[in-house]
């Protein structure tokens, strides 16, 4: 098994077509123009950012040779600081697992990564991940290089023989996930969640850092019911709604124009949009480097930072939001307000500012929202196990706690929930 | 644009909900894509949640039609969401491979679902990608007369379409737009949620439907 940690280019040349991580500069909605002007600057912030840190861990007494540090300063103010400001993109994977706890994780289960890998690649989900594998960061060099020039192209089964060294780590992660984890399985987005993991750290680590991400940042998200998706969607609506309310006007109601029923727990549709955003952790939804700096205060600060930045989005994009007029013409507008975000420095210090920033949703109010939405649909189980609930067209996505979801269960209904909440605001 | 006779005939325009559905990979991205920005990507990343596009299309000299698509994920477990995307979809898009028997029997199971929850209305199109793969035949798993006679029995639209080639999507997209009650109609944005779409006949003809297309 490959030990090696994987190596992230300190410098890139403004030619070449592809980031420090591998990715293409250019996407759909960034242009390479756009990337090379916030790039240039960029590089200037992460050079004094880099000085920074060595002071840091140089006045902590950590040394940091060649492979970079492998151990950080304990959490303060200051951590937290230069943690929202960006880890050195080439201390990325050790600090994460550093302040995500994977080290504990990791001693806790020595060995058993290997012993999972040594059963092979059999798992229930094989198909599902194979399916995957190629269809994962198509445009990162380290999954899918450029052919040599000259070549004739490829048929698929040899494009598949070339399969790059990541790419077969991404398989065996997602393969032992699988079965170490049988109750999420595969879940669409894992792979990109590894993918990007695999890109800073090796295999092993990824590995139980999907396990973290997917327990302790993400709970239920992937989970075969999807249930813990649909929790944290709502938790986000109640945020929006409260925090931004005019932003909520336009993204709350119904596609046909009626509003949100603040009695009801049904979800709005403009959840299909924003759950992509938690499930892959913006991956896909906000550019590289963003996601980036994303993940650097998500694994140092927890879960509270997917809502934190799913509302600066929000924020960034509201003119746009408040200029839409049709109701259908705000899913393409949500969708693409997050993808133009190059400037990652700009969400950050949006998202944590003290006038208008989000810095403020708390932990516990996160976690409380999530346990009560969790016993709405514990409640909801067991109403539909007695026969209680109406059988109609939405029964399938009652079964599982997803869309449209009648509401006549007393004590767990959304408008008690939400003057609960308002109080643990006022006291927070 | 501005055809002598477009000038005199009444104009219209119809905005319509889409949703596609079908097994992961096989190519219900790909066919927008090639529907909405005429183009292919052999690797295509995989779709997380959904997507949201639309294209407006000339039906003919009177008429433009819009549509509103929901391009959703394939996997199993995001089949709970599905009923949000199709709620008040006007038509659906059902895809399968051809290189693959069981993306037919998924694709089945979605029309049986449509067919019993969605609305009554919904023009549903069955379409048979990556026909480029048939070149080599023995790659073919879903015969065209078979996957054919189940669309009849059914009351489906069909094609056997190539995201890759472009081959059959305009002509799917096209069939589908001709198909839908353009006749019916509602208030621009006021999304009533019936199947009757959201046709808007912008001088008042009726006329229009039955120049220039042959359905």
């Amino acid at each position: 098994m490959p030990s090696k940690n994987p190596t992230v280019a300190i410098n890139q040349s403004p030619k070449d077509p592809r980031d420090r991580y591998g990715f293409r500069k250019q996407t759909q909605y960034v242009t390479l123009a756009e990337y090379e002007e916030w790039n240039a600057r960029y590089e200037e912030t992460l050079d004094r950012r880099r000085k920074k840190w060595e002071v840091l861990l140089r006045e902590s007494g950590l040394s940091y040779g060649e492979g970079g540090p492998v151990r950080f300063p304990p959490k303060s103010n200051k951590v937290k600081r230069y943690i929202r400001k960006g880890i050195p993109p080439e201390w990325r994977g050790a600090a994460w697992f550093w302040y995500a706890g994977g080290q504990k994780v990791l001693s806790k289960n020595a060995g058993l990564y290997e012993e999972l890998v040594n059963k092979g690649l059999d798992s229930p989900d094989s198909e599902l991940i194979e399916r995957d594998l190629h269809r994962t960061f198509p445009d990162n060099i380290k999954f899918k290089p450029d052919p040599p020039p000259g070549t004739k192209r490829l048929s698929k089964v040899q494009q598949q023989q070339l399969e790059t060294p990541v790419v077969q780590q991404l398989r065996r992660v997602l393969v032992a996930f699988s079965r170490y984890v049988p109750k999420i399985g595969y879940c669409q987005s894992l792979n990109f969640l590894a993918g990007m993991l695999l890109l800073f750290m090796t295999e092993e680590k990824a590995f139980w850092m999907l396990w973290i991400l997917t327990h302790q940042h993400l709970p239920g998200t992937h989970e075969v019911n999807l249930e813990g998706s649909s929790v944290d969607q709502w938790v986000l609506m109640m945020s929006v709604r409260e925090s931004l309310p005019q932003i909520w006007s336009k993204i709350g109601g119904e596609l046909d124009g009626s509003d949100f029923d603040p009695t009801s727990t049904k979800l709005p549709p403009i959840t299909l949009c924003t759950s992509s955003w938690f499930m892959s952790g913006f991956i896909g939804s906000l550019p590289t480097e963003s996601v980036l700096r994303v993940w650097d205060c998500l694994f140092y600060e927890g879960s509270k930072t997917l809502f934190r930045i799913a509302l600066a989005v929000f924020k960034t994009g509201e003119p746009q939001i408040k200029a839409v007029s049709d109701p259908m013409e705000i899913f393409q507008v949500v969708q693409t307000i997050p993808r133009k975000i190059i400037d990652a420095g700009a969400l950050i210090e949006g998202c944590y500012r003290r006038r208008n920033g989000f810095g403020h949703i708390s932990q516990e109010t996160i976690d409380l929202r999530r346990q009560d939405r969790r016993d709405t649909f514990a409640a909801e189980r067991a109403a539909i196990a007695k026969g209680g609930v109406r059988a109609s067209k939405d029964d399938a996505s009652m079964r599982t706690g997803l869309g449209h979801v009648n509401n006549g269960l007393g004590a767990h209904g959304g408008h008690d929930i939400g003057r609960r909440f308002k109080k643990i605001l006022v006291k927070a | 644009m501005a055809h002598p006779r477009a000038s005199t005939q009444s104009q219209r325009f119809a905005q319509f909900k889409l949703v596609l559905l079908g097994e992961s990979a096989v190519g219900k991205s790909s066919l927008v894509l090639r529907f909405v920005k005429d183009q292919f990507d052999d690797y295509r990343e995989s779709t997380i949640g959904a997507a949201f596009l639309t294209q407006t299309i000339a039906l003919d000299e009177t008429t433009t039609i819009k549509f509103e698509i929901w391009d959703t994920a394939g996997q199993e477990r995001y089949k709970s969401l599905a009923p949000m995307y199709y709620r008040n979809a006007n038509c659906a898009v059902v895809v399968y491979d051809i290189t693959q028997a069981s993306s037919l029997d998924k694709a089945k199971a979605w029309v049986k679902e449509l067919q019993r929850q969605a609305n009554e209305n919904i023009v549903i199109a069955l379409a048979g990608n990556k026909l480029d793969l048939a070149s080599d035949p023995s790659k073919r798993a879903v015969e065209t007369a078979e996957a054919e006679a189940y669309a009849r029995e059914a009351g489906l639209l069909f094609f056997e379409t190539s995201a890759k080639t472009a081959e059959n999507v305009k002509e799917l997209f096209t069939a589908i737009a001709k198909k839908l009650p353009l006749d019916q109609q509602g208030p621009r944005g006021g999304r009533a949620g019936g199947a009757g779409g959201r046709g808007v006949d912008l001088k008042g003809g009726s006329a229009a439907q039955q120049q220039g297309c042959n359905c």
